[in-house]
């Protein structure tokens, strides 16, 4: 697929007009989603209009937004008024914004155009897309494999050519770890550069919007479109250097200090997977970077954690699902409190009600210090820990995930070994960094393998700009995707 | 955690799951909590307190919010508001 500038170029220049462009994607959705259910829903009639009326803005002369007429896709999380919004869950089936999400509104104002939503884990709880009322999606480079999660269906959307860009939400490496299954670049901003405002809440803590793109240029460019202060959003960071994607411009690494922790390249990582993140540290040292590792010691800490903490802040932020005044209510002839629980028990998945659970449980009386005391106070050191890094380092390297995309059903049955497909992306979300994944290789099924690059709070810029040099010299090509394709742009 | 453990945690999460899933539920618990012992190895007398997360929450007034969808999307609402079965 084009990247977003030659896009840009083709409906400035008028040799493609903003409808066509809309059409075409919405028939390449059509074809492409019989195989992979990474779309659930298409604003097909809303597309068509938003483009019809771009275009007339720009037959009569009148100032044309930057990205007009490029569609893009939402997950399923994010609200869009008058759109359905079900994150992916009975609890949601047939609700309607009345609203629309900050970083959706930032990409409207912008001039793209959203397409559809896209499937996701129930809740943005997973690391599959296996948890999903609407069914599994397919990773496009191999059908019978997963896509990743939670944002598998953004990830499979734009891997497979069905849209050049694709909203997903990270919590604990839902942008990435998809995007590392997928073959695609998926970004996890610093907390607080994108507003969270109109994403439905999993754990307010640590979730952050950012996009997929097939190229770093393109994601950093639609990184800068979502990101600002928003006043509807306590957590988002007024005092921010804007971010400038359309100025990345290192043609070296030269005096770039890049650290990679010992854990993250141990036998627990996939032998294929270092190999290829040890060629891609290969490029950077012959790229000019120096290049050094160092033991972080909060590995298996930050995925325990991790999952104190999210649940923790699940138990809370769902318990306004109660059937009362959105969302799915069972059917009971008992009284309120019956209502309210069997409402939970048939709107909520199995994953869901696990980590409802969990999170109830470490917040118990009794139990409280032990668990969600104790994981704050690591927490707290491991973001210390991170900030001392960055005293050495410019940049930390690691695999994004511990193996490709594993087959459908692999591990559904075991939480826990599932929880560990995010042991390389949890810390920089404790730590509220900004982290990209880049593919940088493929193993021996042909299945892709993700590069992470994570820098300090706010310094989105430097990790665009290394990562661009980086996927210039390895020379990735997207086009082996089975599915993936070029929509006719 | 055994089977009156999880009574009490599915009370608390206002959840209502099948007898026959329970065990399944509660051994993947304590198997997930199994794991979380790894934190008790951590000294965190260092953690350094500067660092702590600022305060976010604010005084924001209220705003009354309206909208067609608010009453399209409630399952049972009426003008004088959402309706719910009894309480007792």
């Amino acid at each position: 697929m084009s990247s977003l500038l030659n896009i840009q170029e083709k409906i400035k220049k008028k040799d493609v007009s903003c409808e066509e462009l809309i059409r075409s994607t919405l028939d390449e959705i059509t074809t492409k989603n019989k195989n992979l259910n990474a779309f659930i829903d298409v604003f097909d009639t809303r597309a068509i209009s938003i483009a019809k009326a771009q275009d007339d803005a720009m037959a009569q002369g009148k100032a044309v937004k930057p990205f007009a007429g490029i569609p893009f896709a939402i997950k399923d999380n994010m609200c869009l008024e008058g759109e359905l919004v079900t994150c992916a869950s009975k609890m949601l089936s047939g609700y309607r914004s009345p609203f629309t999400s900050t970083a959706v509104l930032n990409m409207i104002n912008a001039g793209f155009i959203p397409v559809g939503r896209t499937n996701m884990d129930e809740f943005a709880m997973g690391s599959s897309n296996e948890y999903s009322v609407y069914g599994p999606v397919s990773n496009p480079w191999a059908t019978g494999h997963v896509s990743g999660g939670s944002s598998g269906g953004s990830a499979a959307a734009v891997a497979a050519g069905m849209v050049p860009v694709a909203l997903g939400s990270d919590t604990g490496g839902s942008i990435r770890q998809p995007a590392s299954f997928c073959g695609v670049v998926g970004v996890k901003p610093t907390y607080g550069r994108v507003s969270r405002y109109g994403l439905v809440a999993f754990a307010s803590s640590l979730d952050q919007i950012g996009p997929f793109c097939q190229h770093v240029k393109d994601a950093a460019l639609v990184t800068q479109v979502l990101s600002g202060f928003d006043p509807n959003d306590s957590t988002s960071e007024p005092n921010v250097e804007p971010l400038r994607g359309d100025n990345l411009n290192l043609t070296s690494l030269n005096g770039q200090r890049v650290g990679i922790p010992n854990q993250l390249m141990s036998n627990t990582i996939n032998a294929s997977v270092r190999m290829a993140v040890q060629h891609a540290i290969e490029h950077m040292e012959n790229l000019g970077a120096h290049i050094s590792y160092f033991d972080f010691p909060f590995v298996d800490e930050a995925l325990a954690t991790y999952y104190i903490i999210a649940p923790a802040e699940v138990s809370s932020n769902l318990s306004r699902f109660d059937g009362v005044r959105f969302g799915y209510r069972h059917a009971s002839a008992g009284t309120l409190n019956d209502m309210i629980r069997s409402s939970r028990d048939h709107g909520f998945g199995d994953e869901v009600k696990r980590r409802i659970m969990l999170g109830t449980y470490v917040l118990s009386s009794g139990y409280y210090d032990a668990y969600y005391g104790k994981a704050q106070h690591v927490r707290r050191l491991i973001t210390q820990t991170f900030s001392d890094l960055f005293k050495t380092y410019d940049i930390i390297c690691s695999p994004t995930a511990p193996t490709t995309a594993f087959k459908k059903g692999e591990n559904t049955n075991d939480p826990m070994q599932m929880y560990l497909s995010d042991i390389a992306t949890i810390p920089v979300n404790l730590a509220g960094l900004p982290g990209v994944s880049i593919p940088c290789g493929t193993d021996d099924q042909g299945l892709p393998i993700g590069f992470q690059l994570v820098g300090r709070w706010f310094d989105e810029h430097r990790i665009f700009d290394v990562a661009q040099c980086l996927e210039h010299s390895i020379g990735f090509n997207p086009k082996f995707s089975q599915i993936g394709g070029h929509n006719g742009i | 955690m055994n089977s009156v453990d999880i009574d009490s945690i599915l009370a608390l999460s206002y959840l209502d799951v099948p007898e026959d899933q329970k065990k399944t539920f509660s051994n993947q618990i304590r198997r997930i909590l199994d794991y979380m012992s790894v934190l008790n190895k951590v000294d965190c007398e260092s953690a350094d307190s500067r660092l702590e997360t600022p305060m976010v929450a604010r005084d924001d007034s209220p705003v009354v919010f309206e909208h067609a969808l608010v009453k399209e999307n409630a399952p049972d609402y009426r003008p004088e508001g959402f309706a719910v079965p009894k309480i007792l």
